[in-house]
């Protein structure tokens, strides 16, 4: 494996300036706003454990190695495999306005776990230590701090869950927190009946991707009636040179169950860049409420534009129920590319949207990002306010579509998107589009690109 | 000839049509101006025509213009009695893309204007057809501009001398008239306002029957540095028939170019303004009203580019859908990296009067500078209810007070126009349908 190091940045290595004469509440702000910007990226390590990887590339035959690694049940296996044929005849889109150089999709390791496999970790004692130090520095509350953070964290590390706490105390209240892998063999009902049922394997290039070879990912189910205690949390980090990340998450809240989310990501620096395509699938049952939440802080590439994560996402909510409620927040910072949609489908009368996004792009950073609100369910709202700042030679895109189906009488949305520009090279765009067949319906769009002050 | 069905017949169809239009042309096909053509339908059968696949035209279904074989319309046609009442000189006819003396005034070689049909207009004014005739156009991307291109042989030409204001507004009539034939014309209009120059145009498209036929039409506006040009387009095509417009716009410094478009006929429609703001200090305002009945569909365009620093651009387009009609909007605001100290504003209001219309759009913003200030906001809904509550609590009936709610909605657009005739006019048009 390659065991390169990479030497970590001084922060703000030479960037402040002595201020003279009077600093004003708004050059304070539009400073710290600068400091930010040309900050550089602080979680560039890479961890030295040993890593089991199969060879690079990919056809049928690494698609069924990668489901009996996992040690697969045969209509898992099947899945994978009409994804992967269904992704074979998809093109990649260029729709988006975002420009990398094509990607060889026969140059990436689908495949990469953390060598303990057979001996898996009982308890965080057992946890390769070099992980637990990896942890640390990303600053992850994963030893006994349960009182202390509040959070229970299932951490993926590259493509395998190697740890997870606060089991025990959610499983007191039925709630299933585990990494996918373990719920396709401790709940294959339940992953069967929801896998795909948000986002078919069929529905785009990079969904269908994920849905081929995807290595692992969180599952989390909270069952009838029951308020989940505590934030659950993940924190993936992409660690093997030239290993794409592919996770899945699935959760599913049921009748009037309440969860919040949080997924974090940092990853490594590196030269090369690194494909990651996640799925992410949410189910809300009737009065069921599902809060998600990111923060994405992927590597962006260095100052010239080299490297770099690109982050092509496919994250949707299904609110099945009445009543139900998806509410999607990011704080988007990280990657070289951003291309991620996170959107609900409001299918149960009353049910709710929402997503909160704040996009910061910085260096040769390009981003493509926004929502779907999609009304089916009447007197179904959804709230848009999205936040993009750009600066140095990035280019920021919001990309949104609020579609009213002919029988949501008395849907509701408003959106508001707003940008801000920073230096002359970069660019801010807004891409909404608007569908409306129902004329018992609201919608109203707002958005401006403005300079500070 | 049937339906056409493959892009490999449309091609030839329109091939076909254009070997007869070329040796109809009687040795003009020497000129010029025929390289023009003949690049434009090689390029034309390159593009074909857009398929809803194309971002530009996701929302507007072409099968009934594409699959119709139209035919040149050729030869004399009777203008029905009445037609052009009520439409003051200055003006120019045109029946079924032909120019028409008999209906029209001249004013060639004037010293402020000229006022031509473009054959007449290439005899007295050579070389600014050839340097503008095709300049701004976007025959490389756009199909329908290439197809004009490529037929181009009459139309309206507009000169505005320098420092000249013309008070009387100038009358662009094209006349469809009802046929047996489905028919295709070509309109081709040249407007340039030189340096200092102010001119008020107004454009008619009128049917006079309920035939079906497509007018694709092409224009080109070229505002000099300071240049005023107050442009009106009033579309009262038959309510089978397809429009399809292309108008393409430069601007200098300082120029001032205003659209006010009325759009009330044809059964698919589009109606796209594309403008450059290319020197400092220019402003482009561009305001649409659609009023869709029945099954019409009507698609508004824009894009308005900011080429050049301290240009203000400003939109309105205010949509009423009734019956099963749709419309479309998709309004584009670029700002070039080095157009500073822009201000660009666009508003898009859309009412929806019955269940089965349909609206869709997409205001779009692409700003590479940073110091700007751009918005865009969409509103898509009913008649306000607290609105109709207020009335009806004054004893107006229901119909009464909706109809008051909806002209309210729409005036807006007519605040703006600066020919009182023309507001009169559209003024009634709107009474006539909301009364009260």
């Amino acid at each position: 494996m390659d065991r390169e190091r990479y030497p970590q940045p001084a922060p703000n290595k030479g960037n402040k300036k002595h201020q003279s004469g009077i600093e004003s509440f708004m050059t304070d702000e539009s400073k710290t706003i600068e400091e930010i910007t040309s900050q550089e990226y602080q979680y560039g390590f890479t961890t030295d454990i040993e890593t089991e990887s199969i060879p690079k590339g990919l056809d049928e035959d690494v698609v069924r190695l990668i489901s009996s690694k996992k040690d697969e049940p045969e209509w898992l296996t099947e899945w994978r495999l009409k994804a992967f044929r269904r992704w074979r005849e998809m093109k990649e889109p260029t729709w988006a306005n975002v420009r990398y150089e094509p990607i060889d999709y026969q140059e990436i390791i689908y495949y990469s776990a953390p060598k303990l496999d057979k001996d898996r970790p009982k308890s965080l004692d057992d946890v390769d230590p070099k992980l637990l130090e990896t942890y640390e520095k990303l600053g992850i509350p994963l030893k006994e701090r349960e009182i202390l953070a509040g959070v229970a964290v299932d951490a993926v590390f590259d493509s395998v869950s190697v740890a997870t706490t606060f089991k025990e105390k959610l499983s007191e209240l039925g709630i299933i927190f585990c990494s996918f892998s373990e719920a396709v063999h401790n709940h294959p009902d339940l992953v069967r009946k929801y896998l795909g049922s948000v986002v078919p394997y069929s529905d785009n290039f990079f969904a269908a991707l994920n849905s081929a070879v995807f290595s692992d990912g969180s599952f989390v189910f909270i069952p009838k009636g029951v308020r989940c205690p505590m934030e659950l949390s993940t924190y993936f980090r992409i660690n093997a040179a030239q290993t794409g990340q592919f996770e899945r998450t699935l959760i599913i809240a049921e009748e009037g169950a309440y969860v919040s989310y949080l997924e974090g990501c940092t990853a490594p620096m590196r030269d090369e860049n690194q494909l990651h395509a996640a799925v992410v699938e949410l189910i809300a049952l009737d009065d069921a409420e599902i809060k998600y939440s990111t923060v994405q802080n992927w590597y962006p590439g260095d100052e010239e534009g080299r490297g770099g994560i690109y982050n092509f996402v496919t994250k949707r909510g299904k609110c099945l129920g009445r009543n139900s409620k998806i509410s999607w927040t990011q704080v988007e910072t990280g990657s070289a590319i951003t291309w991620k949609y996170p959107s609900c489908i409001l299918l149960g009368d009353n049910s709710v949207g929402e997503f909160y996004s704040v996009a910061l792009t910085t260096n040769y950073q390009q981003a493509d990002t926004g929502t779907k609100m999609i009304h089916i369910g009447k007197n179904t709202k959804s709230l848009i306010i999205s936040k993009g700042i750009s600066a140095g030679h990035a280019q920021n895109s919001y990309r949104g579509a609020v579609k009213i189906m002919q029988g949501a009488s008395g849907a509701r949305n408003f959106s508001q998107c707003d940008s801000l520009l920073i230096g002359d090279e970069c660019g801010a765009h807004t891409f909404p589009y608007i569908e409306v067949k129902n004329n018992d319906s609201q919608v109203e769009h707002e958005a401006t690109t403005s300079k500070i002050g | 000839m049937t339906a056409i069905k493959t892009r490999e017949e449309q091609k030839d169809w329109y091939l076909s049509q254009f070997r007869l239009f070329e040796s109809s042309l009687n040795g003009d096909a020497g000129q010029a101006i025929h390289s023009l053509r003949t690049a434009a339908i090689e390029r034309f059968s390159e593009l074909g025509f857009p398929t809803s696949k194309s971002e530009e035209w996701k929302y507007t279904n072409l099968a009934s213009i594409v699959s119709t074989p139209f035919r040149l319309a050729l030869g004399k046609a009777d203008v029905p009695a009445g037609t052009l009442d009520g439409i003051p000189f200055p003006r120019l006819v045109f029946v079924n893309g032909t120019f028409s003396r008999e209906y029209s005034s001249t004013t060639a070689g004037n010293e402020s204007l000229t006022m031509a049909s473009l054959p007449e207009a290439a005899k007295f004014h050579p070389e600014l057809i050839r340097d503008f005739l095709g300049r701004y156009a976007d025959v490389r991307t756009q199909a329908f501009s290439a197809l004009n291109t490529a037929f181009l042989y009459d139309g309206a030409f507009i000169l505005v001398r320098r420092g000249a204001v013309i008070e009387e507004p100038v009358q662009l009539v094209f006349i469809s008239t009802d046929r047996e034939e489905q028919c295709i014309a070509f309109p081709r209009v040249l407007i340039i306002a030189e340096e200092n120059s102010q001119v008020k145009i107004v454009e008619r498209f009128k049917g006079t029957g309920g035939n079906t036929y497509f007018n694709n039409i092409v224009g080109e506006t070229i505002l000099g540095p300071n240049a005023v040009v107050d442009h009106y387009r009033i579309q009262q095509e038959s309510e089978n028939a397809y429009h399809v417009s292309h108008s393409h716009v430069h601007q200098d410094r300082g120029s001032v170019y205003s659209s006010t478009a009325f759009l009330w006929g044809a059964a698919l429609s589009r109606h796209e303004v594309r403008a450059v703001l290319n020197g400092e200090g220019g402003e482009c305002r561009a305001r649409s009203l659609y009023l869709g009945k029945n099954r019409q569909h009507s698609d508004i365009h824009t894009v308005l580019e900011h080429a050049a620093p301290r240009c203000q651009s400003h939109q309105l387009v205010k949509t009423m859908v009734d019956d099963e009609a749709h419309g479309v909007f998709s309004g584009r605001i670029v700002v070039h990296p080095d157009a500073q100290k822009t201000n660009a504003i666009q508003t898009n209001n859309n009412l929806l009067l019955s269940e089965s219309a349909a609206v869709d759009t997409k205001p779009q913003l692409e700003i590479f500078a940073d110091d700007v200030r751009c918005t865009h906001g969409a509103t898509i809904g009913k008649i306000d209810e607290e609105g109709l509550f207020y009335l009806r609590s004054r004893g107006i009936d229901e119909q009464q007070a909706r109809n008051v709610l909806t002209y309210a909605f729409a005036s807006e657009v007519l605040e703006s126009v600066a020919i009182d005739d023309v507001r009169r006019e559209m003024d009634e048009r709107l009474h006539r349908q909301f009364r009260f």
